[in-house]
């Protein structure tokens, strides 16, 4: 009976212990990214910016990159972005919730990365993606399925991990 | 007093509303009705502890935004919700399903068991 209080915890101990091991109770599981491509938005952001469609995403690595004018880690991964672009990686922006006159002031400050633009503006292809804000960033393989997603601004490691996933194809 | 119940009422049916703004609200009543019904279950990914019919974050709106788009095409509650779970997992739920044993949930009542049980062996050692 001595030993009792130190019984129970144990017990408890060991319980915690065999919930902490499973992830199907995990608080936390944020955005998994859905099976298959999701939706592309067809409205263009303005005539004189390329749109694209789902279909110019096959046979090739493509990122998808979700950003906003209003959204100061956009700007922030801009130059690594235009850097990624440079060396011949086909960028496609989708704007969300933004302005595309707002849009466009942005690019020329900041430089345009991408490879054609379609604008979400009631964000239903964020959800769709299962985005948790901007910025926000998709790999997608040749076969049209993701393989890689950014949450956040893609600074020099998500690059380095980008640029190593379409190397080691 | 009647300015004190004015405001009141005010307030009150600001808080009922939430951020919804007057544009984003479907015609259809019923639909409308649950539309609210089923934001007020959705978390805001963006936020601490909100709804997304609590919230401005674009994120809610936008979440609000396909709810509306999907119940307008026909989709039933429980396939919006698996709409949005399959994308953002059981986080997007204000109240996720308990699985297993829900050890945070019981342990106030198993602490309460245990003291009780320890109370008693001490209350018969004396006596």
């Amino acid at each position: 009976m001595r030993y009792l209080p130190i019984l129970i915890i144990a017990v408890l101990i060991g319980v915690f212990a065999l919930n902490l091991r499973d992830d199907s109770n995990a608080a936390i599981t944020i955005s998994k990214t859905p099976d298959g491509l999701p939706a592309i938005p067809s409205a263009p952001v303005a005539p004189d910016f390329r749109a694209y469609s789902q279909k110019d995403l096959r046979d090739r690595y493509t990122l998808i990159n979700f950003f906003a004018s209003w959204c100061t880690p956009c700007a922030a991964e801009m130059p690594v972005l235009k850097e990624m672009s440079d060396q011949g990686l086909v960028i496609y922006g989708i704007l969300f919730n933004d302005k595309p006159p707002l849009a466009r002031a942005f690019l020329e400050k900041y430089g345009n990365p991408y490879a054609g633009m379609v604008n979400d503006s009631d964000g239903s292809a964020a959800v769709d993606w299962g985005t948790t804000g901007v910025p926000e960033s998709f790999l997608v393989d040749p076969k049209g399925k993701v393989v890689y997603r950014v949450a956040g601004p893609i600074g020099e490691a998500q690059r380095d991990k980008i640029l190593s996933i379409i190397n080691a194809r | 007093m009647r300015v004190s119940i004015l405001i009141f009422l005010l307030i009150a049916g600001s808080v009922q509303a939430g951020y919804i703004r007057p544009e984003e609200r479907l015609e259809n009543t019923a639909w409308e009705e649950r539309a609210m019904h089923l934001g007020a279950d959705l978390r805001c990914i963006t936020c601490q502890s909100q709804s997304v019919n609590d919230s401005d974050a674009p994120m809610a709106v936008a979440v609000r935004h396909v709810v509306r788009s999907k119940i307008q095409a026909g989709w039933d509650d429980p396939a919006i919700i698996a709409y949005l779970q399959q994308r953002y997992g059981t986080h997007i739920l204000m109240t996720p399903p308990v699985k297993g044993f829900a050890l945070p949930w019981v342990l106030p009542y198993l602490l309460l068991l245990a003291s009780a049980f320890v109370i008693f062996l001490y209350w018969r050692r004396r006596s």
